[in-house]
């Protein structure tokens, strides 16, 4: 039985997912016990039953603070490089109606708690995380962020769940690269704060941050971004040379402004807005959309000048629920002519199920009739629901008429429609047009597509 | 036993010797992932049976095992699971020592999340019995250490 040195037995403690059984390594023996503090990282959450045992009259004695075993953990490890804590996902369904009590034993964003291990570890700590406790973080205001940007001499990555931060305080971290707040409010309206402090990221993280008002991003190196914002703020800018992933959702801002010249792949889903600017957008090459059905025109026509879109992914949303009517539609004319003159480079589309349903019935109400062929268009994913088998082999058939580089289809069938009606149609496409590449699916709301075969 | 190297330039197999005396295969690509064995080639040729002494004839076949996937691309989290799953904890201990060794970097990594993963909630006299470390603290020493980490000394499993 060999023993294994102490270089190894830290590789091996440095990756045990739970800072519990690092703590009770300590106790093993000397060695492990000195080994254990040259550890470099550091995970501890907060389950739910550790919570429920702290709040039963039975247990709750028998429960060391979560602060406490923190503080313990981290005061003796001086190189610690990546620190997370947190509570569990779970708890972030207790509402309050459950919770009886104002204590603050789990609000981790508490300024006075975390000054009282952070400052150690200013030197090592480059990534640090905290997912706080929603119930009791978020009627408390945090200067968190203050005492983190003045301590943290070499941070690189911030993630911050369910708190209230404030700006007040708030120094320059030229090291940071990777920032998320998710479920945060932030009391830094137009996001000015931000963009000054953190002026060298390069990705940012924004999911459901609130307290915000006629936000801009201004960020010189940022690469790639997810913003995910509700209907409160006035108005989005982004003005980012070196952006080139973004994905943004959004319901209806007044204006909406992007300037993104590196932007190569952009997925905006949004509902309308009052002004939408793209300004030197003509990178683009991947493009998804997902916006209300009542008026594409004007959003897709904002797009026209990204000549350099090769792949599409579009689809409508309707805010209300989905009625099976073929006749009565509010919705204006909007033809795959239409689509494609917006977009004439387009190598790839993918049309999700209301887009498909669209521009069907716009087909059947006499739209491409006017047999100008397209050639770029090489292939075809679309969610289909089928309503009339007729209506859709014909518009099936004049698209692949009008496409005639069009080499690879690929329909997924909504799992409601008729087995037999679903055979049909597979045969009957297979048979018309042998040439093509056909893959066929099954696609249901909530559930993951099922590919049912692949190729002829 | 040093074997002919095969004519054709890009199936290269390289010969290694274990401690015990026994001779392997593997491809000169997969050797290159060792770079222990990438240095002992360097030195002294591609045509020498290369020898281990610390690596056994247990240990090495599944350890070319893993190569022979990863050169090829094929290593998914499905293959690196059937690959560890009916190794007891002192096979997988042995395996990660012969990585160290070979200097493995993609073997090693693994096999250390695999170690830290099964030590998940095990008792520290399991611990002490792994690392084969002798309990060197005094009886109050520990006892003291035991009381003030007794938040994590709750949900053990029981030692196999």
């Amino acid at each position: 039985m060999e023993n294994l040195p102490s270089p190894l037995v830290i590789e091996i403690l440095s990756r045990l997912k739970d800072s519990t059984d690092l703590a009770r390594c300590r106790v093993v023996s000397n060695t492990l016990n000195e080994a254990s503090y040259e550890v470099r990282s550091l995970t501890l959450v907060c389950s739910m039953s550790r919570y429920l045992k702290s709040r039963s009259p039975e247990t709750k004695h028998l429960i060391t603070p979560f602060k406490t075993v923190l503080k313990n953990l981290v005061l003796r490890s001086p190189n610690l490089e990546s620190v997370s804590l947190g509570v569990d996902r779970s708890l972030g369904g207790i509402s309050f109606d459950d919770v009886e009590d104002e204590s603050d034993d789990l609000h981790l964003t508490d300024f006075n708690f975390i000054q009282d291990w952070l400052p150690s570890l200013s030197k090592s700590i480059k990534s640090l995380s905290v997912s706080d406790f929603w119930v009791q973080s978020c009627w408390r205001q945090s200067q968190a962020l203050s005492l983190i940007s003045s301590t943290c001499h070499c941070l690189v990555q911030l993630v911050v769940r369910n708190a209230w931060l404030v700006v007040d305080g708030l120094c320059l971290m030229p090291t940071l690269t990777h920032l998320t707040l998710e479920f945060v409010r932030l009391d830094d309206e137009d996001l000015n704060m931000l963009n000054t402090c953190f002026p060298n990221l390069t990705q940012l993280n924004l999911i459901g941050v609130g307290g915000l008002k006629e936000p801009k991003i201004n960020l010189p190196h940022l690469r790639t971004c997810q913003w995910s914002v509700s209907n409160a703020p006035l108005s989005l800018n982004i003005l980012a040379p070196s952006l080139v992933d973004f994905h943004l959702k959004c319901i209806k801002p007044r204006l909406l402004f992007l300037e993104a010249p590196s932007l190569s792949n952009f997925n905006l889903s949004l509902e309308n807005t009052d002004e939408l600017v793209l300004k030197n957008c003509g990178n683009i090459q991947c493009l998804q959309l997902e916006v209300e059905c009542f008026s594409p025109g004007y959003i897709l026509s904002m797009f026209q000048r990204c000549v350099a879109v090769e792949r599409l992914s579009l689809d409508f949303v309707r805010k209300t629920p989905r009625v099976v009517d073929v006749g009565a539609d509010q919705v204006r004319e909007f033809g795959l002519d239409m689509l494609l003159n917006y977009f004439p480079n387009i190598r790839y589309l993918s049309l999700g199920s209301e887009a498909w349903r669209v521009i069907e019935s716009s087909f059947c109400r006499g739209s491409l009739k006017n047999g100008i062929e397209t050639k770029t268009l090489k292939e075809l994913v679309a969610y289909i629901v089928v309503l009339e088998i007729e209506f859709t082999l014909a518009f099936i058939f004049s698209v692949l008429d009008k496409c005639t580089q069009l080499g690879g289809v690929s329909l997924l069938i909504h799992s409601d429609v008729d087995p037999r009606v679903a055979g049909n149609l597979i045969s009957a496409c297979r048979t018309k047009f042998p040439g093509v590449r056909w893959r066929w699916g099954i696609w249901k709301e909530g559930i993951k597509d099922t590919w049912v075969s692949d190729g002829i | 036993m040093a074997q002919e190297a095969s004519s054709s330039t890009s199936s290269k197999t390289i010969s290694l010797k274990t401690g015990d005396g026994e001779i392997f295969e593997i491809e000169a690509s997969a050797a290159k992932q060792m770079k222990t064995v990438q240095r002992l080639i360097d030195d002294l040729g591609d045509d020498i049976t290369i020898p281990l002494h610390n690596v056994f004839s247990k240990e090495l076949p599944k350890i070319i095992e893993y190569y022979k996937k990863d050169i090829t691309g094929e290593i998914t989290k499905d293959f690196e699971a059937e690959f560890v799953k009916d190794l007891n904890d002192d096979e997988v201990k042995v395996l990660f020592l012969a990585a160290n060794y070979l200097d493995a970097n993609k073997l090693f990594e693994f096999l250390s999340q695999n170690i830290a993963d099964r030590l998940e909630s095990k008792s520290v006299e399991y611990v002490r019995k792994y690392f084969g470390v002798e309990n060197d603290f005094t009886p109050e020493e520990e006892s003291k250490l035991r009381e003030e980490r007794a938040w994590s000394f709750r949900g053990i499993k029981e030692d196999e």
